[in-house]
């Protein structure tokens, strides 16, 4: 990426488009921050590379250089016009998991659009030439209209079509991904239209190596791009993580009974917590289950931008009468769905009521 | 450069221009002259290609730092080399020499 330093000119602080990046970043810090004190699974690291996310916006910010030849590309601001749509659409299907991800990635497909434009779609007046005003205005308008049709429209068609579309549209309403979507095509879609409209950027004569904080920027964006592949591999690689306890119940004279609890963790951040808790005795002839290890009980724990499917779920009492319940789950990362690995849990519990197996 | 071809010549409101030549001749860059009219200097690039027509005032702007009138820089039609504009001259053309 060229660096072209001379002729910049200072982008404004306070922009419309600053401030709902200021407000969603705070709101979304917040329930993030009061996730994390909830105790939910992986939301302190979740909640870090938000932070780190906005300080990479914030930092990329204050590189007081152009885009390069990279981001001068029109096909290049085309695509990232395409990415920040898909992620609006995602924003609006998202599931809770992955919500988080699917925000930072919109912050960061902002930052890099505003650096493409040059933020001339907010700029005020003093901050740019007679060119881009006349873009600026050309793509306000353009906006204007393609907002009123993409949203009106939706809802318009929505509406009209029958009962199933209309509550579809009151559900998407209902949910906060379609307002941060909303907010978004209403104050981001003319730097959009002016990402898309023009044309290549012309190489400076002179071009300048990047800078330390325009390196350090870099970094950072590269950093918070990989960081979330990193963790999702993690989630399949890095050892899984057992807790148990086992606790005797006197719940009859003539049976051993126990109380069974573990849990096994996968991951870091990324991550999923499968639990199994139950109760067994075991009377001298065969061991049974008071409750909890059934076929309903083979379920996913938390999760974090990961999903849990039972892969296989058995309870067998055999002729000596010791009791095994297994337990496999198949867990994947969400950002990575093609990977995976299986967990397995087993529970052995001879006719006594002791226990030898557990997880 | 300025804009030449016959398919250019033919767009209605596309404005010819010798800003490229000028400012080469003046030994400045793209970002000097930027700077000397107030415009960001990919506005000159656009200028140059021929991607966007300027205002009366860059035009005037322009008159200034190049030392010349406006109809120097700017034409609705084509325009002729220097050369030819200055001394009459025809650019030399070669003869195609058959085998």
């Amino acid at each position: 990426m060229s660096a072209q330093t001379s002729g910049w000119r200072p982008p404004p602080v306070f922009t419309t488009a600053w401030i709902t990046f200021a407000l969603v970043a705070t709101v979304l810090g917040g329930l993030l921050l009061l996730a994390a004190l909830a105790g939910l699974a992986g939301s302190w690291v979740v909640l870090g590379y938000f932070a780190f996310v906005v300080l990479t916006a914030w930092t990329l910010r204050s590189v007081r250089e152009e885009a390069g030849s990279w981001l001068g590309r029109r096909a290049v601001r085309r695509g990232l016009v395409v990415a920040l749509l898909a992620d609006c659409v995602a924003l609006v299907a998202a599931s809770p998991g992955a919500f988080g991800f699917v925000v930072a990635l919109l912050v960061l497909l902002n930052v890099a659009l505003g650096w493409a434009t040059l933020r001339m779609a907010s700029a005020p007046e003093a901050a740019v030439d007679e060119r881009q005003e006349s873009l600026r205005n050309r793509s306000h308008r353009i906006a204007y209209w393609a907002f009123a049709l993409l949203v009106g429209g939706s809802i318009l068609v929505a509406q009209v079509a029958g009962p199933g579309s209309r509550s579809w549209i009151s559900g998407v309403f209902a949910n906060g991904g379609s307002l941060i979507a909303f907010c978004e095509l209403l104050f981001v879609l003319p730097a959009m239209v002016v990402a898309w409209l023009e044309p290549d950027h012309l190489a400076l004569e002179t071009a300048a190596a990047p800078g330390a904080r325009a390196r350090v920027a870099l970094a950072m964006v590269a950093l918070a791009i990989v960081l979330p592949a990193l963790l999702s591999a993690g989630l399949v690689v890095l050892p899984a993580r057992t807790t148990s306890t086992v606790q005797s119940v006197s719940i009859s004279p003539t049976s051993r009974c126990d109380e069974l609890m573990a849990e096994t963790q996968v991951g870091f951040g990324v991550e999923a917590r499968i639990p199994v808790h139950a109760m067994a005795c075991g009377d001298g002839r065969t061991a049974s289950e008071v409750w909890g290890l059934n076929r309903s009980d083979c379920v996913g724990g938390d999760t974090m931008l990961a999903t849990v499917a039972a892969a296989r779920c058995s309870r067998t009492t055999g002729p000596d009468g010791t009791l095994r319940f297994t337990y496999g789950a198949m867990v994947r990362p969400v950002l990575l769905p093609f990977l995976g690995r299986q967990v397995t849990m087993q529970v052995v519990i001879d006719r006594d009521g002791r226990v030898v197996r557990f997880p | 450069m300025a804009r030449t071809s016959g398919k250019a010549s033919a767009t209605e409101g596309v404005l010819h221009n010798r800003i490229a030549v000028l400012r080469a001749e003046h030994g400045f860059s793209r970002q000097q002259l930027a700077d000397a009219v107030d415009v960001n200097y990919q506005t000159i690039g656009y200028l140059e290609r021929g991607d966007y027509n300027p205002s009366l005032e860059l035009a005037f702007r322009l008159s200034e730092v190049f030392g010349v009138p406006i109809e120097a820089i700017f034409s609705r039609q084509p325009m002729r080399p220097m050369s030819e504009e200055l001394f009459g001259r025809q650019p030399e053309r070669k003869e195609a020499h058959g085998g």
